[in-house]
């Protein structure tokens, strides 16, 4: 663990804010790309990111200085999305939000472009991206592939994270990577 | 369209970059032969693709303000804990300080009631103490919480202790007055501090005295 990490986490453990906020500053947008990936909208993401610091804050003293941080922050951020996929079970893909159209939701869109039904649907099957896939998949495929591909993360950094065996990450990432294949030649076909 | 050979997982692998340089020779001979696993792994490569350039997405702006409002403040037992977990002899030290300071501090003010050496020949009136002319104190001589009167002779050192010196009236006399009338220092004490170091002084004075002898 480098010093200057080390050191913030010597002033968070002695109540230090100040040293909290860096640490915020330097790991908010990894962690807000994970819950976004994992839940789907802006709103949950937020949530739960807020969620995952502050018991991070509150659990600092858990933290061990012969860990490595960020495996220890994305671990809570993980289980906890983990956690409210399970309580809530999400909505269809109609609350997700069109690439480039922030503000409008496809539900927007059914119902003031089309004139049918059957013709909102096809629009929007066209419209479905690798983003809207990723959502369908069960959330314990779906944190794999977001930190293998949205984090980058290595399978040995993955297995840390989520406290599983190297093999089942394995297991997990080629399912997930086969669900998208199936669901993307589903929407080719169709 | 299926392939007997099960190349499902060397696919993958392949993405993961996880094969040695002769697998993915295999591979790739084995991909050219077969249009099942060619399929299978063209697909495969768009899924990869696509995940690989998926965006990020735009932080919050007042993300890290929410969180750093919602900090819980260190609690003061939570604190006392700490500090007891992380410095158990120091904060021993300092309750053992404290402790000490406080009943110091209640015994100082607790004993309002007059005080004085005993001595024979000094007459007390209420919480006056006087000493008649002609009589003379042999020894220190301490009074505590009283007014003093001095018309003989003290032999040895006066202290005097929330006290004031008086004349026969009834009013504070000036120290330099009553020099001629002790032999000794006098020393007065109206403060919780000098009170303090009074006692240390006499302390000390005892343990020396205990020691020479």
């Amino acid at each position: 663990m480098d010093l200057w990490l080390s050191q913030q986490i010597k002033q968070i453990k002695k109540g230090n804010h100040e040293a909290f906020g860096e640490i915020i500053e330097q790991y908010q947008g990894q962690i807000y790309q994970h819950c976004y990936r994992m839940l789907g909208n802006h709103h949950d993401a937020q949530e739960l990111t807020q969620e995952a610091f502050l018991k991070a804050y509150s659990n600092i003293h858990t933290f061990k200085r012969d860990r490595q941080f960020a495996p220890w922050l994305y671990r809570i951020a993980s289980n906890l999305c983990i956690d409210y996929l399970r309580k809530k079970k999400p909505l269809t893909i109609l609350d997700q939000e069109i690439k480039g159209t922030e503000d409008i939701t496809l539900t927007d869109q059914l119902e003031s472009s089309f004139d049918s039904p059957e013709e909102a649907y096809e629009q929007l099957e066209e419209k479905q991206t690798i983003e809207d896939f990723l959502l369908t998949l069960p959330p314990k495929y779906r944190s794999v592939i977001v930190l293998k591909y949205i984090q980058d993360f290595s399978l040995q950094e993955i297995a840390d994270v989520l406290d599983l065996p190297i093999g089942t990450v394995k297991t997990h990432l080629y399912r997930g990577r086969e669900a998208l294949r199936k669901s993307i030649r589903k929407m080719t076909r169709s | 369209m299926t392939c007997k050979q099960n190349m499902s997982t060397a696919i993958h692998q392949y993405f993961d970059r996880e094969l040695s340089y002769e697998e993915e020779m295999q591979l790739k001979h084995h991909l050219m032969d077969c249009p099942a696993c060619q399929n299978q792994f063209q697909e495969l490569k768009k899924v990869h693709e696509s995940l690989s350039s998926i965006q990020e997405v735009e932080v919050p702006s007042d993300l890290k303000e929410n969180i750093m409002s919602q900090l819980p403040k260190d609690s003061k037992p939570k604190k006392f804990t700490k500090l007891i977990r992380h410095h158990p002899f120091i904060t021993a030290a300092a309750i053992f300080l404290v402790v000490l300071f406080t009943s110091s501090l209640t015994q100082y003010h607790n004993n309002d009631l007059l005080y004085l050496s005993q001595q024979d020949g000094v007459i007390t009136d209420g919480n006056v103490v006087i000493i008649p002319e002609g009589e003379t104190i042999e020894g220190d001589f301490i009074v505590r919480n009283a007014e003093v009167i001095i018309n003989g002779y003290i032999e040895g050192n006066l202290t005097l202790i929330n006290s004031q010196i008086i004349n026969e009236d009834g009013i504070q006399n000036p120290l330099t007055q009553i020099y001629s009338h002790v032999s000794g220092e006098i020393n007065e004490i109206d403060r919780y501090v000098s009170w303090i170091f009074f006692k240390l002084q006499s302390g000390y004075d005892q343990i020396k005295t205990l020691l020479s002898d």
